[in-house]
């Protein structure tokens, strides 16, 4: 006997034109633990954060105990009893963690004075639930690890007496041990009929808790299995088939270079990576894969010098380098274009032109040292033709551009330090598929231009259509390497996503029908 | 088991200690090396002199604990000072003078506030710009001159005793107190914390943050009318530099007591060290015969000292210096986690 406590009809969401959620329709049961899976980009995210209030659709219903319901943020939504614990936990960092448990809804006495000592010995058992120590209530929440921050605010959902508790990856950032405490504690719970949304791509996790299993792919809900149906194969497999804009690109062929243009060996930084070796050759395409929080950008800021190694060593033409930030790796001709782009790349208020040249001063300068615009415009036109730049003019304010034509500003930056080694994180993250496939032939032509490329994306129909070699990691290590063009989504996703590799054929024919 | 009853109400922070050690240090020196630094005459009279001081004091504790700042604390004091003269001449009665006084104070808070929150100028700039047209109004209305031969109504307020312990000394202890009975035991006081330490989450959390700010804004107009008082009392007397170091001093005496100039962190008991640290400092170097001028140079190089420690104390205890001026995200697992059963 189950009672329908939330559903979704027909939710829809897109950001700038970029569709994250198409019609998505979901049922959760009291006391039932919901998975949602899919890859990076799938919309998982999006979808908790309009369940929970932070984000709204921009079609659809939500219907709470079968009446229609919308709420303006995530207060309203908490007062009907649904929490949700996001990926990055979100606190006050210099309050006390019995204050963070109890915010927004403290115990109050006679005169409205906030009960400390009672809230205390509530908030006790809330922590012991969770494995914690009472002994961190005094405690300030910046003081705690990140894992002990997340089962604290866990807690804080908990505790509130919610009726939905909503978690994002919850143990991305959580030891084992902590993940345990954390998966009985909601097993428990749901017994008791609490209903859990559980957002995650840890194959063990899902299959060891979920009743029912959503699988996310390109915004669209395409498969639901119950506890029985699903495996690790059937899994994968919904998850994978994402539609690749169907254009087979043309593969350079590089030729393997004797002394390689980057390679690294061993190297480790505590608590991000460990143990990375790989090689790169001119002219070659290296992807990497993995999903949130296996290490990928990481390994790419270690290797140009903005994020500390603990051990092991990048090579540079056969010489070790040891760099200490990005300026020294582009003087070395090692340009990394980063995955987010508004907060690491673009100046915001300033024009086309002036992001492209952005660091380009030796080279539009005159004797004098002063900015020579002649040539800063003949530069600039030339990128705007050869990288078909959509904008009226070079004046043209850089947020006034659409998302691809930003990343296409971005790349012809890149571009103009004339390169030997080309990172680039997430290149065509949030594009639209037009402007994709032209950063894709981009890539392509910059590669038969003897630059290495580092493409990390978590789109794995680009990795596969586009890189000569694919490296998979999981978890800050190295889990496989695959030749680009005879392997398969289904065979890196097992890798990413941890589960054992066992491609049977029925798998295979799912995958072709699943192709459209 | 066994704890206190106190034990779960917010606490300080270890910070206070060092203000209050060295308040400690502050008397011990003094009392060395000024004579008449130790005799209850001196002791009163820093307390009359630094009661305005202090009042004003916990309202820039709040701002500051919330994120926000109030430059134009000063040349407000001035302003309702103008005004309190003026009717002490037209010989209003002295408690409707206190009443006008302070909601002279508020409104003068609440235009703050208002430009803070519906204009969205930033907190600093706004305060700063209404500062400067607060001190020109004084000017214009002063003409150049002095105002002196003010009646002395509020003088017994400011300057006298009650069973021989001195007024300020009562005003100061139950302002003090009751703030502390605010920020510790209200919603509203929780809430000016949570404001400051992270203004999105408490969004998230459903506040009104404007509320928020236009109250603490607000709160600190009312304090200042109150201090105006004060200094009425004591000084009597209304010039064009009336309380031109009183924004500066009064987030020395915050600053000094451990509140954060980024907002999240601060105390009472920390204001109350760092007030009676900023009283005896002035009065101490006079006392050792230090020029007057010496004194606006130690508070700029206190505030900077201070601030600096706590900014140093945060990357040492974070030691994600590099990540954090990235403003990367932090995905470090810590799996020695000691706070695990």
């Amino acid at each position: 006997m189950t009672t329908e406590l939330l559903s979704l009809h027909r939710i829809s969401k897109s950001f700038d034109g970029a569709s994250a959620l198409m019609d998505v329709n979901l049922t959760i049961n009291e006391g039932e633990i919901h998975c949602i899976v899919g890859e990076n980009g799938a919309g998982k995210s999006t979808l908790m954060k309009i369940v929970a209030g932070v984000l709204h659709p921009d079609n659809g219903i939500i219907k709470f105990k079968g009446e229609s319901v919308r709420f303006k943020n995530p207060k309203e939504a908490s007062d009907l009893g649904v929490s949700i614990v996001f990926q990055e936990p979100m606190f006050f960092p210099f309050l006390s963690v019995l204050e963070n448990i109890y915010f927004g809804d403290e115990l109050l006495g006679k005169f409205n004075e906030i009960r400390w000592k009672q809230m205390a010995d509530i908030a006790k058992n809330a922590l012991l639930n969770m494995g914690l120590h009472e002994d961190i209530l005094k405690k300030p929440m910046s003081s705690l690890s990140i894992g002990t921050q997340q089962l604290v605010l866990i807690a804080r959902a908990i505790h509130k007496k919610s009726k939905l508790l909503i978690l994002d990856e919850p143990t991305s950032i959580l030891s084992n041990a902590e993940s345990d405490i954390l998966f009985r504690q909601i097993e428990t719970l749901s017994k008791n009929g609490l209903a859990v949304l559980y957002i995650s791509h840890r194959m063990d996790d899902i299959l060891g808790i979920g009743q029912r299993i959503s699988v996310l792919r390109d915004g669209k809900l395409v498969n639901e299995f119950s506890r029985e149906e699903a495996n690790r194969d059937n899994l994968v497999v919904a998850m994978s088939g994402r539609i690749l804009s169907s254009i087979e690109y043309n593969k350079n062929s590089y030729v393997k270079s004797e002394i390689p243009l980057i390679e690294v060996k061993n190297l480790t930084n505590f608590g991000s990576f460990e143990n990375i070796s790989f090689s790169l050759s001119a002219g070659e395409i290296l992807g990497i894969y993995g999903l949130v929080g296996s290490g990928r950008s990481e390994v790419a800021r270690a290797i140009i010098g903005e994020d500390d190694i603990s051990s092991g060593v990048v090579l540079f033409e056969g010489i070790e380098i040891k760099l200490k930030n990005c300026a020294e790796a582009m003087k070395l001709g090692i340009t990394y274009s980063p995955e987010d782009r508004r907060r690491q790349a673009l100046f915001p208020n300033r024009n086309l032109r002036e992001n492209i040249t952005a660091g380009l001063f030796q080279k539009i300068k005159n004797k004098l040292g002063i900015i020579n615009s002649n040539i800063e415009e003949k530069i600039v036109n030339k990128q705007i033709a050869d990288l078909n730049i959509k904008t009226e003019s070079q004046a043209t304010l850089i947020l006034n551009l659409s998302g691809g034509n930003q990343q296409k500003a971005m790349l012809s930056r890149g571009i103009l330090h004339q390169p030997k080694v080309l990172i680039l994180d997430e290149p065509t993250r949030g594009i639209d598929v037009g402007t994709k496939v032209e950063i894709h032939n981009l890539i392509n032509n910059l590669a038969k231009q003897n630059i290495g490329i580092i493409m990390i994306s978590s789109d794995l129909p680009e990795i596969l259509a586009l890189s000569d070699r694919i490296l998979i990691m999981r978890e800050g290590k190295l889990v496989g390497e695959m030749n680009g063009k005879t392997s398969s989504e289904i065979e890196i996703l097992h890798l990413a996503l941890g589960s054992e590799q066992e491609n049977n054929k029925e798998s295979d024919v799912n995958i072709k029908g699943d192709n459209r | 088991m066994g704890r206190k009853f106190s034990s779960y109400i917010p606490a300080p922070g270890k910070r206070v200690y060092l203000a209050i050690g060295l308040l400690a240090f502050e008397i011990f020196i003094f009392t060395i090396f000024a004579e008449n630094f130790l005799t209850i005459k001196n002791l009163s009279t820093v307390l009359i002199n630094v009661s305005d001081l202090a009042i004003v004091s916990l309202g820039m504790t709040m701002l500051l604990i919330m994120g926000g700042i109030d430059i134009s604390a000063g040349s407000a004091l001035g302003v309702v000072g103008f005004m309190i003269a003026q009717l002490l001449f037209k010989e209003v009665h002295p408690i409707i003078i206190a009443f006008v006084a302070i909601a002279a104070g508020t409104l003068i808070g609440l235009i703050n506030g208002l430009l803070i929150t519906k204009f969205r100028i930033p907190d600093i700039i706004a305060t700063l710009s209404t500062n400067s047209v607060f001190r020109a109004l004084i000017f214009g209305l002063l003409g150049g001159k002095y105002l002196v031969g003010i009646p002395l109504k509020f003088k017994r307020l400011a300057t006298g005793t009650l069973f021989g312990i001195p007024n300020t000394l009562i005003i100061i202890i139950v302002f003090f107190t009751v703030f502390w009975l605010v920020l510790t035991f209200t919603r509203y006081g929780r809430k000016v914390y949570a404001v400051g330490d992270n203004t999105e989450a408490a969004k998230a959390l459903g506040i009104n943050i404007n509320n928020i700010r236009l109250a603490t804004y607000s709160i600190m107009g009312a304090l200042i009318g109150f201090a105006a008082l004060l200094y009425m009392g004591r000084v009597a007397v209304v010039e064009i530099g009336i309380g031109s170091d009183l924004a500066i001093r009064s987030i020395a005496v915050a600053v000094i007591g451990g509140t954060s100039v980024t907002g999240g962190r601060g105390s009472i008991i920390g204001t109350i060290a760092g007030a009676l640290f900023m009283a005896f400092l002035k009065n101490g170097l006079v006392l050792l015969g230090m020029p007057s001028l010496a004194e606006p140079a130690v508070t700029g190089v206190l505030i900077l000292l201070f601030v600096g420690i706590d900014v140093l104390a945060d990357l040492k205890s974070t030691g994600k210096i590099k990540s954090r001026l990235l403003g990367r995200r932090l995905n470090i697992v810590d799996n020695k986690s000691k706070d695990i059963l």
